[in-house]
């Protein structure tokens, strides 16, 4: 007997409550949401007693600080992810950008040429391989004041071969393919890039 | 009493905005935005004071007391979430209100996910 008493006593206690609570909450679009909880609340109020019934007591704290400190953790986790992830992003974009500016500052210090663009592959996921350069697409093009030096000069025939008769090409491309052999061999110093994964493209001047 | 200090203030308020809004609109926003966050304070005293009451209802009631503290805290956000909302709304920024209130909405069903996950034990518990 005494317990229904406390039962009764617990539902009408909790629906003035709750009849309190509605007074409280503000008229926004919240308000469905809240009254789908107190719904909830008042479920569990009813229900209660009828579970001391069947299996005893039963503890709904310890489940309850449970899927609470489960949600936590979850959340905890995915923002650790995503900072993680965030983080070597950034570490990914600044060494891109930094080895950009050394390729940039070296290939300009070794020739006449300047740098339009330059694009690298490397690894950005594998953490044991993290930074490693696969390809390097370098795009080059001849500056302005060399141009207009060349221009002044006359092509040069060589006479490098003992049969005069074909001896008559004009190369005009030597120059430059010894610009990119050079880098080529100096990236493959400095960076540990093979030749085969270095294509550079000299734009011709209009 | 205090609401006629509110009501008071509200109206000045609202007199100055009418006021200013031909010449400069964006002062009229701010003061809009002033006035709604010392009519908040005002009210967030009293609106303390009758959740300590409450919680004190609460805790004769024989029910576990982590139910109740979730429905005041849920309580709570829907308070703050809904004048961050009016607020951004009086200055113009409706998509940014919009998302204070999903953002309140998402925090009231996180808050809302331990109840339900008690009440789903429950009833697995009772039925045989």
């Amino acid at each position: 007997m005494e317990i229904i008493r406390e039962w009764i006593i617990a539902i009408v206690s909790v629906i003035i409550f709750v009849t309190f609570v509605e007074i409280l909450i503000p008229n926004s679009n919240n308000k469905r949401y809240i009254n789908v909880v107190v719904g909830l609340l008042i479920m569990v109020v009813i229900l209660s007693p009828l579970l001391h019934f069947v299996r005893g007591d039963v503890n709904f704290n310890e489940k309850i600080l449970q899927a609470s400190s489960q949600i936590d953790y979850n959340t905890t986790k995915n923002r650790l992810d995503s900072y993680s992830d965030m983080h070597n992003q950034t570490i990914v974009t600044l060494y891109k950008s930094q080895l950009t500016e050394q390729m940039k500052y070296r290939i300009e210090n070794l020739s006449n040429l300047e740098v339009v663009d330059i694009v690298l592959e490397i690894e950005e996921e594998e953490i044991e391989y993290l930074g490693f350069i696969y390809n390097a697409e370098i795009v080059l093009r001849n500056m302005n004041t060399d141009t207009e030096i060349n221009k002044d000069i006359e092509p040069v025939q060589i006479d490098v071969s003992l049969n005069k008769n074909i001896n008559n090409e004009e190369v005009e491309s030597i120059w430059i393919n010894n610009e990119k052999e050079t880098i080529k061999s100096h990236f493959k110093t400095y960076f540990n890039l093979p030749k085969d994964n270095v294509n550079i493209h000299i734009l011709k001047d209009k | 009493m205090e609401i006629f200090q509110i009501v008071a203030i509200g109206l000045i308020a609202t007199f100055l905005s009418v006021l200013i809004r031909n010449e400069k609109p964006e002062i009229g926003i701010y003061i809009g935005l002033v006035t709604g966050v010392i009519i908040f304070i005002f009210i967030v005293t009293k609106l303390q004071a009758v959740i300590t009451i409450l919680n004190q209802l609460a805790n004769t009631i024989n029910i576990d007391d982590i139910y109740l503290s979730t429905i005041l805290k849920i309580v709570g956000i829907a308070y703050i979430a809904e004048f961050g909302a009016q607020v951004c709304r009086d200055a113009g920024e409706g998509v940014i209100a919009s998302k204070i209130e999903f953002a309140g909405k998402i925090l009231i069903m996180v808050m809302a996910v331990p109840i339900l996950v008690s009440l789903m034990d429950l009833i697995i518990n009772i039925v045989p």
